[in-house]
């Protein structure tokens, strides 16, 4: 059975729109760091948006003709994607490592820490908000995909 | 030969590498988790394992995903599938110590409830919880972590020296950053006593500064102290923070002296300096710190210690974390002299279970299921001397957590227990 087209395109908009609030409860967690509902919400909506990427990365996979330029063009951006999501888990693994063990209040530390923990959650999300615009745009292309 | 080797097949083989030895480090953290071993890596990876299984579920994955793309369903259907079910496999093994959080709760909870009555939670005023974590465990703080709270710190105040050893003791004190009242620690003292076997550790990055520095910020007075190390020659992974002013050859009968020593500068000095309340201190400490923080706690009141430590002082609580229970081996490695069949008394003494009697204050203890190095037995074995004379002892036991599980304080386990510890620092007051 193969996935149809609507079906796709309504799941793309799913992933661009959770990593989308990703970010802005990102923004908001990092900015105020005093407990609120908001982390528990953004606690399940993370892990629905990186699952929900990886589902994509997937489907992707299996429905690309990866012989079209612009399918090719898709399929290494899913490489990316899943390469990138790896280097941001271990970016978030040494900010959780670090941050236990140090002891001074050292800015320089601290904004370090920072910065790859920025880099690792806002890219995973900003990778999977590409990926599906990628699939948006061509979603209508002919040639590009194995959809009903 | 560059037909096969073309730049993008060079870095498809790269790519597989890498996948591949995000399978094996999988695999060598599923062993850890769940069966582990006895040699220098395994206790070692003991420690972080279960703590970081939840970044590897996702490394897993993704390395996964790669691994299936670059194999292709079409190209090799078998080698598809077997990737896909290894791949998932390993990654849902390293989920479970996550999986488990709700178990750790629950632990916790069931443990509380006997130890401080079925309502124990309303008991704690409004204006107070604000000040402590509004739920077990959140997903955002195991991701990403939180920012150190804020207090005052002064480090390296010397309190004990030794010219024979060529040994000095230092201690960092961690205060609120400003006198506030309303503050739920209410100046209440703790002394903290670090790792790391009796021959390696230090305070300070040895000892959970973020907690330090999170209990400060609660309104307690947290002194975290160096004691003196039995030198051995061999400080094994613990070598890169462990300071040589403290390494001599000490014994557990000299390390218990050296925290009485600083109970009685606590009370002639540094409780006036650093305003610090006598009237409710507790004592705290992991795995070895864990052993002299019940030998210190539950013999503080004991006839054998008189004149070892400060009489002015009221302890409240004991806390030890991973405390191993069991000394019988501690003659052999020079760490009492003698045997236990030699010198039964001494041995007794300094084991953390012989002190234990009604008159002692509560008691609230940490332990990894998973633990290698200091098995579970060893907290049971506390817990049941404890409610054999009627010592509140709320024994938190965490599935498949290993040896100093707490270290990531920001992962599941760190989590669940500074919840609990908070609560119980405030209840014990």
């Amino acid at each position: 059975m193969k996935l149809k087209k609507e079906q796709f395109k309504i799941y793309n908009f799913f992933i661009l729109l959770i990593n989308f609030i990703t970010i802005i409860l990102g923004i908001i967690y990092f900015t105020y760091p005093i407990y609120t509902i908001l982390w528990d919400i953004l606690g399940i909506i993370i892990i629905i948006a990186w699952f929900g990427t990886f589902g994509l990365v997937f489907i992707n996979d299996l429905i690309l003709i990866k012989t079209d330029k612009i399918g090719k063009k898709i399929n290494h951006f899913c490489y990316y994607c899943l390469a990138f999501y790896v280097l941001a888990w271990i970016f978030l693994l040494i900010n959780t490592g670090l941050l236990s063990i140090v002891h001074t209040a050292d800015m320089a530390m601290f904004t370090i820490f920072g910065l790859i923990t920025y880099i690792g959650f806002f890219g995973m999300a900003l990778f999977g908000m590409y990926l599906a615009y990628l699939d948006i745009k061509y979603l209508e292309n002919r040639g590009v995909w194995n959809l009903e | 030969m560059y037909g096969i080797l073309n730049k993008l097949g060079i870095v498809k083989i790269i790519l597989a590498i890498l996948c591949a030895l995000a399978f094996i480090i999988g695999i060598f953290s599923v062993f850890q988790i769940y069966v582990g071993g006895t040699d220098a890596i395994s206790r070692v990876a003991n420690w972080f394992m279960a703590q970081i299984g939840e970044f590897l579920l996702f490394i897993v994955i993704a390395a996964t995903f790669i691994l299936l793309k670059l194999t292709g369903k079409k190209n090799h259907p078998k080698i598809y599938f077997a990737i896909m079910i290894i791949g998932f496999l390993i990654a849902g093994l390293n989920s479970v110590p996550l999986l488990l959080t709700p178990v750790s709760i629950s632990n916790a909870n069931v443990e509380f409830n006997a130890g401080f009555g079925e309502n124990w939670e309303s008991t704690i005023p409004d204006d107070v919880k604000p000040f402590f974590m509004p739920s077990p465990f959140n997903i955002p703080q195991q991701f990403l972590g939180v920012p150190h709270k804020e207090c005052q710190i002064i480090e390296n105040v010397l309190y004990y020296e030794d010219p024979d050893e060529e040994v000095s003791l230092y201690f960092d004190v961690y205060m609120p950053k400003e006198p506030d009242e309303n503050l739920p620690g209410n100046r209440s003292t703790i002394i903290k006593i670090h790792g790391g076997s009796w021959v390696a550790g230090d305070k300070s990055t040895g000892n959970m500064p973020v907690v330090n520095k999170y209990l400060a910020a609660q309104g307690y007075v947290v002194f975290d102290i160096q004691y003196g190390l039995r030198d051995t020659g061999s400080l094994g992974a613990l070598a890169i923070i462990t300071p040589e002013n403290v390494i001599g050859n000490y014994t557990f009968i000299d390390m218990v002296n050296q925290i009485g020593i600083f109970t009685k500068l606590l009370e002639n000095n540094y409780a006036a300096e650093y305003n610090a309340n006598l009237e409710s201190v507790y004592i705290m400490g992991g795995s070895a710190g864990g052993h002299l923080t019940c030998v210190t706690g539950f013999g503080y009141n004991e006839d054998y210690f008189n004149g070892t430590f400060s009489e002015n002082i009221n302890i409240k609580g004991i806390i030890p974390l991973y405390p191993p229970s069991s000394i019988s081996w501690a003659g052999a490695s020079g760490l009492l002299p003698g045997s236990p069949e030699t010198d039964p008394e001494l041995f007794d003494k300094y084991s953390p279970t012989a002190n234990i009697d009604s008159n002692d204050p509560p008691c609230l203890i940490y332990q990894g299921t998973g633990d290698k190095l200091v098995d579970v037995s060893n907290s049971i074995e506390i817990k049941s001397r404890c409610d054999n004379v009627g010592v509140t002892c709320c024994n938190l036991l965490f599935p498949l957590a290993g040896h100093a599980s707490d270290i990531f304080f920001n992962t599941n386990f760190g989590q669940v227990w500074l919840y609990y510890l908070e609560r119980f620092l405030f209840l014990t007051q």
